[in-house]
């Protein structure tokens, strides 16, 4: 990404002493280790074709960040995203209070481990990916108001993307590795998509849903959630979607499934 | 151990917050026992058992045996614990202490598994069950009978 410095600057870009660059082949990873090890207190507008964003940086971190579509380390994992453009001081007002805490080196961990998931997305675009589902509509997700409050309490959508980012990245990685296999099936039994061998676990997961069903009709007890198996070799959940689909997934016997129940508001 | 014995091991997992009852079939998915308020009668077992039978083979259809299982609904859970000669199940509230509820069906199929393998070894008599009044045939009507007037094919014979 090379910084810009022509004379199309922006009318908020700070003027000050020192060199100007301008650096070719320049990525925003570099940007911020350069300016959390100057440790200076500065402000800096990148932009990326239309979009733009602003990472706030004092004391050898970047403490506030913000884009188009959001406040905190939301943004600024989207604008560590972010492949080409330009980036220049400028001067943009302070938040009364910092929307980060992660330290600058989580963050460039976190971006780095997005653009991996994105290139595997992309690679592996045209195949059978099962993307993974949300909670249902009676079983609220976690949101800003359900969530516990923060330790710091800044700008209340930073403290949402902060967690967000946080269960996406962080939580959900280590326990998708973790999974063998994952099936998502329609109504009529299709496989809607596939990850791994999930020849089995479909029709498995199609045939036990529905015994489970019956079994509960049986016994006044409505409504199918979701079934959690143990079993000596494995751990298999089976998830009934709001709109009828059936998901499922095997997972080592020793996998910790507690992200995929909260994030499935089991 | 009677079918009695084995309520009254079951009746222990009440004393977990939110359980509502729970009920033990062979591996076949017949009933052996139950701790359940009177709805839930034993006729209900035969298919509810069948096909909980049914859900174990099916999940342990690669040969990965089942240890247990939860099923979610969207107010109760059932809780299913595979031992060597049966299955306990559970059934309880959504708010439950998942923790307490798996200590107790460890001690209570430790409790009812030698219990239940010695059911199945000796099974007890079959019990001779006289018919209900409910149950007695109405009397065959005899042609021609006093009292009773005679009929072809259902209609009355009015000569």
């Amino acid at each position: 990404m090379p910084a810009m410095n022509s004379g199309e600057e922006s009318p908020n870009t700070m003027r000050e002493s020192g060199f100007r660059a301008n650096l070719h082949g320049a990525s925003l990873a570099d940007l911020v280790q350069m300016e959390c090890l100057s440790g200076h207190e500065r402000v800096i507008r990148i932009s990326s074709g239309t979009d733009v964003g602003y990472l706030f940086f004092r004391g050898g971190q970047i403490v506030h960040a913000v884009s188009r579509r959001g406040i905190g380390e939301t943004a600024a994992l989207e604008i560590l995203r972010w492949n080409d453009g330009t980036f220049e001081p400028c001067s943009a007002g302070w938040p009364d209070r910092d929307s980060i805490s992660s330290n600058w080196q989580n963050l460039l961990l976190l971006s780095a481990q997005h653009r991996d998931e994105l290139r595997q997305r992309e690679e592996a675009s045209g195949h059978n990916l099962v993307a993974f589902p949300g909670a249902r509509s009676g079983v609220p997700r976690p949101t800003p108001s359900t969530l516990p409050p923060p330790s710091v309490a800044p700008v209340s959508t930073s403290t949402s993307s902060r967690l967000e980012a946080s269960v996406s990245a962080e939580a959900t990685a280590p326990m998708l590795a973790q999974v063998r296999a994952a099936v998502r099936i329609d109504q009529a039994g299709n496989v809607v998509s596939s990850k791994g061998d999930a020849g089995e676990l479909s029709q498995v997961a199609a045939y036990a849903a529905r015994l489970a069903e019956l079994v509960g009709d049986g016994l006044g007890m409505l409504g199918l959630v979701s079934i959690e198996v143990t079993q000596r070799r494995s751990r298999t959940l089976i998830y009934k979607e709001k709109s009828g689909n059936t998901f499922a997934l095997s997972a080592a016997p020793d996998a910790d499934l507690t992200q995929v129940r909260e994030r499935l508001g089991l | 151990m009677s079918a009695d014995g084995i309520s009254r091991a079951l009746s222990a997992l009440r004393d977990v917050a939110g359980v509502h009852g729970s009920f033990v079939l062979k591996p076949s998915g017949e009933l052996l026992g139950k701790d359940l308020p009177a709805v839930f009668h034993d006729e209900l077992f035969v298919e509810v058992g069948a096909r909980l039978s049914r859900f174990v083979e099916t999940m342990a259809a690669d040969g990965d045996e089942v240890s247990s299982a939860v099923l979610r609904f969207d107010e109760h859970r059932l809780y299913v614990s595979r031992f060597t000669h049966g299955l306990l199940a559970v059934i309880a509230a959504n708010e439950i202490n998942a923790a307490a509820l798996r200590m107790a069906l460890t001690l209570t199929t430790r409790r009812l598994e030698p219990e239940i393998l010695a059911l199945m070894t000796n099974p007890p008599p079959p019990v001779v069950s006289t018919p209900s009044p409910s149950m007695t045939p109405p009397p065959v009507s005899v042609a021609g009978s006093h009292g009773v007037p005679r009929t072809y094919r259902g209609r009355v014979l009015t000569s």
